[in-house]
């Protein structure tokens, strides 16, 4: 048969198949060969044809199906061409793997560190901003923020037209879960039922709340400040298996929460961590109607109705403010108040400003990942000098240039692509030490995992680098295919790529110099953090959170009875100097706003009569252990008791603020929104007496400006959850935890004592971001910087091996060694001095992205940018000296024997 | 009826197809010719579907096809059994044989109800 295939068909692949043409020429021998049969057989040769037509049938419908089923066999034969020239390449890319295996080990290693570090920080970026939120349609979840009492709540669940439902809840907290006498701080939300509807979850096992349950004086739990005598919960799943084993006997089972009998109605899926990470407890949260404008801000979310975008929802949500804003009675005192009202879609508000630590961290690994990518392009271009025999003899041997840089391309991307599958193992081992090292505030953390997109990732950036340091090669190789002359010297080919690696040195330099500039901006930010003083003094400071159940059940005596014993023992127990006792405490949640009036102020034409401040409950040897300075007036004494005439503390921020340089002390105020905190003993609304003032306090955190602060005696105080005990200790306290649990259980069994931490640690987690970003960045920076060090020197030991012959005549003609040292010394740092010139402005335009987490340094900061400069340099001349001090001592005459 | 036989024939056209081929390579026209010769047209084929069933064949590698000059010296495609479709072959005709068997016994039993009788 082969021999009968005329000359021309063999050339086919070159000019592929015209599919069409051989159809029309079988089809037409067949109707062919068919009349001619028939004319020997007697037929009219008209009739003959007609009849060949007829038995065919329909020609067009035969050339349409025959030509699908040709495009599958051309396609199949295609990709089978493709595949046996890639398994050729990869063969021979293994065998040149084998052949130099300590130069490929080391790109390897290089490619699999890289790869497995910006790996594993896609993984947490994928984790905690890319990822969808696990509830159904998530790009349809809103928060709202606003004046969200729960008049506000339900005035706009009921008439907001952009959203479908909407759903309340105050800020979780902890409570004392005890199941069969085990009891467990835990934390608990207290949520409007249709908050699971709002983000779609059904319960795995029960149900949700009834509208029985969530209605005032029902089985729930009213207005979600104080616990009643019975209630529901719904359980997370987490806490059903610990618990309960998983058992669905679980449902209708009393459990005790703060005291209180509490019916299992449901369990949630593992899914649902909302409002908090680790809420464990849901409870009904009620709305009272008739105390609709009171109370504290809640947060509420919705679900957006199909067609309406989150702009409208925002739109419709100002316009209703002004309906309900009177409602408010505090709000005439607020300034602007419309311009606090907004809607962002929920997942933002879950992520906030995490987006942009992590966004600059992968952009800080991205820019390691093309350093590293330059560093092997590097060390190719020196191998490729050095294959420059073998590529030549493949093209002198009839290898077209295309068919050179494929091979090149496909030795590298075999060897990305194994580094990166390497790499991926590593970046496994990666993601488990990072999200250890993760901010605790991170939020979605535990979405951060290895799975199929982060591995594509992987896959995906390992080509890319693959292609990437592999470009230059090829091209290389492929200038190997016009070089016919084999014998062509090696030091003369290799003049082209020395330059190209000088400019690929000096790059990494310029990419290095942008790392090392924003690691030391926000090393330098840290520094300035740490050296701002709180308002307070730090050392041996801990703090504790103490339960009593039923706190809020509790007079204000039995209450007082409890404090006194508690700091009475811890007064007599070694090792703690002082004890007091607060509400709330710096650098924790649960502090709350306040608006007081200022008697005498209030008269007709005064500007803005009420006042913002934060306020606080402390005990009377708060500011002594807290070391917080009076500056004018007194702190509490012992005579500012429950029965005695009601008083303030103020800080000197509002004392500044509304006294300006006359003294505060004697002035009156009243709090009018929180009256049913503060009545005295007669039940009356009374007026405080401002008797001190002292030195501001830092409570969020310490870059912003302290707040302004109210303290009132814990004694006259009743907005109390439960208890923060701050003690300041002799010395380091080992054994403090057990201690004070001993102490605390002895007066009162039932009460647990939680999150005791010193405040050392409390103030290291509000700046856990910056410090994250921070040593991360100074770990990219450093490694960036040795990677441009083994760059240059490798360029700079490439340079004296070509130069060899020339030092030798030089060191011949009384050149000294010293004077050689500081011409190679003199070229790495000229490669520096390019890479600083590229860099700066480089860097000058990225530091500005960091300003957000820069404090107290400016991101162009002259003496960052010198320091880093500096940094480059030590660098630059690190890399030469090795090869500059070789290259001084080689011996003239083996140097010029050498060529 | 035409569609009745047409359904019927498209399994059995490949294994018509791969015992022609068996013979030797031939082309489309070939084929045709031989099925007729060998059935004596009792299967009154519609000749036009034999091609999409060679290209097919192709298409699962039972068959090669190349192009040749045909005994009155006109280009033609000629179609050849690949070494899978020979193994094919074997198998279809083995199953084919014992499909055949068991159809006729149930056809041809000996009894069968009246209405049957009455054409």
């Amino acid at each position: 048969m082969a021999g009968r295939v005329p000359i021309w068909r063999r050339y086919l692949t070159f000019w592929g198949h015209d599919f069409d043409a051989d159809l029309r020429d079988e089809l037409a021998f067949h109707l062919d060969e068919r009349a001619r049969e028939l004319i020997e057989a007697g037929w009219e040769p008209g009739a003959a044809r007609e009849e060949a037509r007829r038995t065919l049938g329909d020609s067009l419908a035969i050339v349409a199906e025959c030509r699908r089923i040709d495009r599958g066999i051309e396609r199949g034969r295609r990709l089978a061409r493709v595949l046996t020239d890639a398994r050729d390449d990869m063969w021979f890319a293994s065998r040149q793997f084998r052949r130099y295996p300590k130069s490929w080990a080391v790109i390897m290693l290089t490619l699999v560190v890289g790869i497995a570090a910006s790996t594993s920080l896609f993984a947490v970026v994928d984790g905690v901003l890319l990822k969808p939120l696990p509830y159904p349609q998530p790009d349809r979840l809103i928060r709202l923020t606003t004046w969200s009492l729960r008049g506000a709540y339900v005035h706009l669940r009921d008439r907001m037209q952009t959203m479908d439902v909407a759903a309340y809840y105050p800020a979780p907290r902890e409570v004392t879960l005890s199941i069969d006498g085990r009891p467990a701080r835990l934390s608990a939300a207290g949520v409007t039922s249709d908050l699971f509807q709002v983000l779609g979850v059904q319960p795995v096992l029960g149900r949700s709340f009834t509208a029985e349950e969530m209605r005032v004086g029902g089985p729930g739990i009213t207005g979600g400040t104080y616990w009643r005598t019975y209630g529901v919960v719904i359980l997370s799943m987490g806490i059903w298996q610990d618990y309960f084993g998983g058992s669905p006997n679980a449902l209708g089972q009393r459990v005790i929460v703060e005291g209180v009998p509490h019916t299992v109605v449901g369990v949630m899926p593992a899914s649902l961590n909302f409002p908090a990470r680790n809420t464990a407890l849901w409870f009904p949260h009620n709305i009272d109607p008739n105390a609709l404008w009171a109370g504290n801000v809640a947060t509420m979310i919705g679900r957006l109705r199909p067609g309406h975008s989150l702009a409208e929802a925002r739109t419709e949500m100002r316009a209703l403010m002004p309906t309900f804003a009177p409602f408010i009675p505090w709000i005439r005192y607020v300034k602007d108040y419309g311009s606090t009202a907004d809607a962002q879609s929920l997942e933002e508000s879950i992520v906030g400003n995490a987006r942009r630590v992590l966004l600059i961290l992968l952009a800080a690994v991205g820019v390691v990942l093309l350093v590293l990518s330059v560093n092997v392009a590097n060390l190719l271009l020196a191998r490729g000098v050095a294959r420059h025999r073998e590529m030549t003899t493949r093209a002198a041997l009839g290898a077209g240039r295309a068919r050179l840089a494929r091979q090149v391309v496909v030795e590298n991307l075999t060897a990305a692509i194994v580094s990166g599958t390497l790499g991926v193992w590593l970046s496994w081992a990666f993601i488990s030490v990072l999200v250890k090292l993760l901010p605790a505030d991170l939020p979605r953390v535990e979405q951060v995992r290895l799975d199929i997109r982060v591995i594509l990732f992987a896959l995906g950036i390992s080509t890319m680098t693959g292609l990437a340091f592999g470009l230059l090669p090829a091209l290389q190789a492929t200038r190997a295919g016009r070089g016919l002359l084999a014998r062509t010297r090696v030091a003369a080919a290799g003049l082209r790529e020395r330059r190209w690696s000088s400019v690929l040195a000096a790059l990494e330099f310029a990419f290095a110099l942008v790392l090392v500039a924003s690691a030391v901006l926000l090393l330098r930010s840290l520094w300035n953090l740490s050296a701002v003083d709180p308002g307070f003094q730090v050392e041996r400071l801990v703090a504790a959170r103490v339960s009593p159940p039923g706190l809020v059940e509790r007079s204000l005596t039995e209450r007082r009875l409890f404090g006194e014993r508690l700091l009475e023992r811890l007064r007599q127990a070694p090792g703690i100097e002082s004890a007091a006792l607060a509400n709330a405490i710096s650098f924790d949640r649960g502090l709350f706003g306040t608006v007081f009036t200022i008697e005498g102020r209030s008269a007709p034409g005064t500007p803005r009569p009420a006042v913002n401040a934060t306020y606080l409950g402390v005990s009377q040897e708060y500011f002594a252990t807290m070391r917080t300075p009076a500056i004018e007036g007194r702190v509490f004494t012992s005579v500012d008791g429950a029965n005695s005439p009601r008083v303030a503390v103020i800080s000197r921020r509002l004392a500044r603020a509304h006294w300006g340089d006359a003294t505060p002390v004697g002035a009156r105020i009243r709090f009018p929104d929180n009256r049913q905190f503060l009545l005295d003993a007669q039940g009356n609304e009374p007026a405080f007496t401002i008797v001190g003032v002292v030195g501001d306090v830092h409570f969020a955190n310490v870059t912003g400006e302290a707040p302004p602060m109210v303290y009132l005696p814990l004694d006259q105080f009743w907005d109390v959850e439960s208890l923060r005990l701050v003690m300041r200790t002799v010395d380091r306290f080992p054994a403090l935890a057990t201690t004070l649990q001993a102490i605390v259980s002895e007066i009162d069994r039932a009460t647990p004592v939680s999150d005791i931490r010193t405040y050392q640690s409390r103030l290291g987690e509000t700046n856990a971001r910056s410090r994250f970003a921070a040593y991360l960045l100074a770990g990219f920076a450093c490694v960036t910087l040795f990677l441009a060090a083994i760059g240059t020197y490798g360029v700079l030991s490439h340079a004296i091996s070509r130069r060899l012959p020339e030092i030798g005549i030089r060191l011949a003609f009384g050149a000294t060694g010293g004077q050689v040292f500081g011409l190679l010394l003199g070229h790495g740092l000229r490669l520096t001095a390019i890479g600083v010139v590229v860099g700066l402005p480089l860097t000058m335009a990225s530091t500005r992205f960091l300003t957000a987490l820069l404090f107290g340094v400016d991101p162009l900061d002259p003496f960052v940018l010198a320091a880093s400069t500096a940094a480059l340099l030590i660098a630059g001349m690190c890399a030469s000296y090795g090869p500059a001090r070789r290259a001084a001592r080689i011996d003239p005459m083996v140097a010029l024997r050498c060529e | 009826m035409a569609e009745d036989r047409l359904y019927f024939l498209k399994g059995a056209l490949e294994v018509l197809i791969l015992k022609a081929l068996s013979w030797g390579p031939m082309h489309g026209y070939g084929v045709s010719f031989w099925i007729r010769q060998v059935t004596e047209d009792a299967l009154h084929l519609q000749e036009g579907v034999l091609y999409p069933a060679l290209h097919r064949l192709e298409a699962k590698g039972w068959i090669d096809a190349e192009w040749g000059l045909s005994d009155n010296n006109r280009r033609a495609k000629y179609y050849e059994l690949t070494p899978l479709g020979r193994k094919q072959l074997r198998r279809e005709l083995s199953v084919w044989a014992r499909y055949a068997e068991a159809v006729t016994k149930v056809v041809s039993a000996t009894q069968g109800p009246a209405w049957l009788l009455r054409h």
